[in-house]
């Protein structure tokens, strides 16, 4: 079985989240941050959520605020940002930071597992995307600059594989 | 004959591109059309602001229109639309001019996109390490500043387009002219915001050149052998921006800091006593400075550079460095032998041809590691042995060449003293080596006394105070008296006057006092206690006479310095050590010998009388102030024969 499924980050109320309830899922993990010029991608993050939740795709939202301090809100606070703005049905976890000493075990393990840009581990900056297949693989790394929409067709290709 | 018939107009100018572009399209002689734009484009300084306006809007057109030219003779263009920069622009509300400047600036995007990548790459590189940053006021400000965005972007989007397998070497000629650019401009101004957001974006933004199509079987490269280059690449292209941002910061802090150790030090006054320091620096131009360097902290991160680790390395190789010095030494032995050594590393960080390595710029890894401490508003953990390290192998260079000197270096040191100091006891710093303390101390009076920054002169000082109240007495004495007597700065003697007049005037904490009131405050202990006598107050410093007979010679002396009776005149400098003499006897007035007062009022007040009348060309040195002291002196002597 995947490390993967071994990791138990928090919620946004501070209770375990444990990755073993994602078996079997396709999972998008995305560092967000309710005061970047990214922050709209709230909107098509939600969209891929509404159309392929069904078909077992699971999207998690990481507030951080390691980029520009644009994640300055309390937990509380990032939940009613996400909800009230955009509309945000999937879970927004505990706010974490991505990069450095202090990162999340989560942001550890999927940066080591799927290094970025010339073979980068950290974090460059809000809503990079993670994208992990049915057995716990991360298998797809997206800059900030990909939108959601694009990653739709890998998203179907691994709900069907 | 007219200067019209010498002189083609504008549109004349314009016409003759046109009709050359007809040729060239029978010709294909693009060589002989770069040079028609040459000719005329590279003198336009005689036209008029429409003129030069129809002129660019021309080119323009042409370039926009005739794409193959900009492929063809692309790096001849940025060398014509930098000049065209120059020209008389009002650069204000003219809406001609701005549209004449947006077509410069969109006439080096056409070039970007379409000029033969490695041809403008290497041209932009020239042109940046070509560019004149001496002009950089007022209009020539903006002018430079548009130059160099313009060049940036040119070198960015250039790189892009190259097809390489080899990024890395067009990566560090791309880096190299960035710095060398950026250490010029920074001979001319300390205003450092543009420039630096500018190469913060370019390593931020900076996405390696796509690979040659096919050039596995062009070049007979295996997989294998591909995977391997890519790697070694990557890696290359990794430690390349690693040591790009620690330079960018190294360089931008060299003249000018961010006075974190002034903030550290204010915040600490303000927890301890609850005042706000009135030194404080909270100027926009340092806000929006440490905004900026905030996000090149953040983008060091994302270069995989943890400051935690970095901070424990700086610690580790700077205790290493100390280890190197031999024991059994004299201290002035010691001494000499750690700056020889910090040196060495000094020069061996900056330049070593011999170096496997890419290396960070080490006052770079320093103060990023403090903008770490800052932003996440964290006391660095370190002991008072680590702070002194990093103190000596920062600032013992300085003490060498004025080429090692660096105010980021100076405020990276100084933050990290103070955070150590918080938490130090008497008893560690006891236990740091004697010549490293003395070299500490040395290098705090010195750069106290050299810099021009009056905020961190106070802060300084007053971290001197501070360690010298925690020092042994006979060191803290000894110390003060040494860099009276032998400083080659009046105006650090000046200031060592007023700390060694505040040691011998406060007293220690009452230690065994505090310690009975907290046990009287204790809810579990209840027995009855014996009181114990308390202890007389002790000075920091206490005058013995061996040491008010020290202080009287150093007194002499500066008298004698600062009168020259033969030319009739005074030495404002020694003059001002001479009032702070006069004013440390006033303070300890109860502990030094009268006799030697008196001596010292008696022969003031002679070459007083004798000095010249003319004013000194310092308001700190009226003449009045030493006459008021010896007033003050005077009195205190006349009461105490009278209560006799």
């Amino acid at each position: 079985m995947s490390k993967f499924y071994e990791l138990s980050p928090l919620d946004a109320e501070g209770n375990p989240f444990p990755f073993s309830q994602l078996e079997g899922k396709v999972v998008l993990i995305v560092n967000v941050a309710s005061k970047c010029g990214f922050t709209p991608q709230y909107t098509e993050l939600e969209e891929l959520n509404k159309k392929y939740h069904d078909q077992g795709l699971v999207i998690l939202g990481f507030p951080s605020n390691n980029f520009g301090r644009q994640e300055p809100g309390t937990d509380e606070e990032i939940q009613s940002f996400c909800k009230s703005n955009y509309g945000v049905t999937f879970p927004v976890l505990k706010k974490v930071d991505v990069n450095g000493s202090t990162a999340d075990p989560v942001y550890n393990y999927i940066k080591a597992e799927k290094p970025g840009l010339l073979g980068f581990k950290a974090i460059k900056w809000n809503f990079e995307k993670f994208l992990v297949d049915k057995e716990g693989n991360v298998v797809e790394r997206f800059s900030s600059l990909t939108k959601p929409k694009s990653i739709e067709p890998r998203i179907e290709e691994l709900l069907k594989a | 004959m007219s200067q019209e018939t010498e002189q083609p107009s504008a549109e004349k100018i314009v016409g003759y591109f046109n009709s050359a572009l007809k040729e060239l399209r029978e010709t294909d002689d693009y060589i002989s059309y770069a040079t028609l734009l040459d000719v005329y484009l590279s003198d336009t300084s005689r036209f008029s602001s429409a003129e030069r306006t129809l002129l660019i809007k021309g080119f323009y057109k042409i370039l926009e229109d005739n794409v193959d030219i900009v492929e063809e003779i692309g790096w001849d263009i940025p060398e014509l639309l930098l000049d065209l920069f120059d020209l008389d622009w009002c650069y204000g509300d003219n809406n001609e001019e701005k549209q004449a400047i947006r077509l410069i600036m969109r006439g080096f995007e056409i070039v970007a996109k379409n000029g033969n990548p490695k041809e403008t790459f290497l041209k932009s590189i020239e042109l940046l390490n070509d560019l004149d940053f001496s002009h950089n006021e007022g209009k020539d400000e903006l002018i430079l500043d548009l130059k160099i965005y313009a060049l940036l972007e040119l070198v960015s989007s250039s790189l892009k387009r190259i097809n390489t397998i080899y990024p890395s070497k067009f990566l560090s000629m791309a880096l190299s002219a960035l710095l060398k650019a950026y250490s010029q401009y920074l001979k001319h101004t300390t205003l450092t915001r543009f420039i630096a957001r500018r190469l913060y974006s370019f390593a931020r933004d900076y996405i390696p050149p796509l690979k040659p199509a096919e050039y596995l079987e062009e070049h007979g490269i295996s997989q294998k052998e591909a995977q391997m280059i890519d790697d070694d690449e990557n890696y290359l292209q990794r430690t390349l921006l690693q040591s790009f941002i620690t330079n960018v910061v190294g360089l931008a802090t060299k003249e000018r800091s961010l006075s974190f150790s002034a903030k550290f030090c204010n915040d600490l006054k303000l927890k301890c006593t609850g005042q706000k320091v009135t030194h404080e620096r909270g100027d926009e131009i340092i806000t929006s400075t440490t905004d900026c360097f905030l996000r090149i902290l953040t983008l060091s991160e994302s270069f995989d550079m943890d400051m935690y680790d970095e901070f424990e390395k700086l610690k580790k190789d700077s205790m290493s460095l100390l280890s190197k010095v031999v024991d059994s030494k004299s201290d002035d032995a010691q001494i000499q032998d750690y700056v020889k050594i910090s040196v060495s590393n000094k020069i061996e960080t900056m330049y070593n041809p011999q170096s496997k390595t890419i290396p960070l710029n080490d006052v770079g890894v320093l103060y990023l590691t403090v903008l770490e401490f800052y932003e996440k508003d964290q006391i660095p953990d370190l002991t008072i042995q680590e702070a002194i390290a990093l103190h000596l192998r920062f600032l013992s260079p300085g003490l060498f060449s004025e080429q090692f000197k660096s105010k980021g270096a100076l405020d990276g040191a100084l933050f990290y003293d103070w955070a150590a100091i918080t938490h130090a006891t008497p008893e560690q710093l006891a236990k740091v080596p004697h010549y490293q303390i003395i070299l500490f101390l040395q290098t705090i009076v010195y750069y106290s006394s050299t810099d021009d920054d009056e905020v961190f002169r106070w802060t300084a000082y007053t971290f001197l105070v501070r360690v010298l109240c925690m020092l042994e007495e006979s060191i803290a004495y000894n110390f003060l008296i040494d860099t009276l007597t032998t400083a080659p700065f009046d105006n650090a003697k000046a200031a060592v006057i007023n700390i060694l007049k505040d040691l011998c005037i406060r007293t220690r904490p009452d230690v065994d006092s505090l310690a009975e009131k907290l046990q009287d405050a204790s809810l579990t202990e209840s027995k009855e206690r014996t009181t114990k006598p308390a202890l007389p107050q002790r000075r920091y410093i206490h005058l013995s006479i061996d040491r008010t007979d020290d202080i009287y010679a150093l007194i002499r002396e500066c008298i004698d310095e600062t009168f020259d009776e033969k030319v009739q005149s005074v030495d404002t400098s020694k003059f001002k050590i001479l009032l702070g003499y006069l004013n440390f006897l006033v303070g300890v007035k109860d502990q030094f010998p009268k006799n030697k007062i008196k001596e010292i009022v008696v022969l003031t007040e002679d070459k007083l009388a004798k000095a010249p009348s003319t004013e000194l060309d310092d308001d700190a040195a009226n003449l009045e102030f030493a006459s008021m002291a010896c007033d003050l002196l005077n009195k205190f002597l006349d009461s105490s024969n009278t209560s006799l």
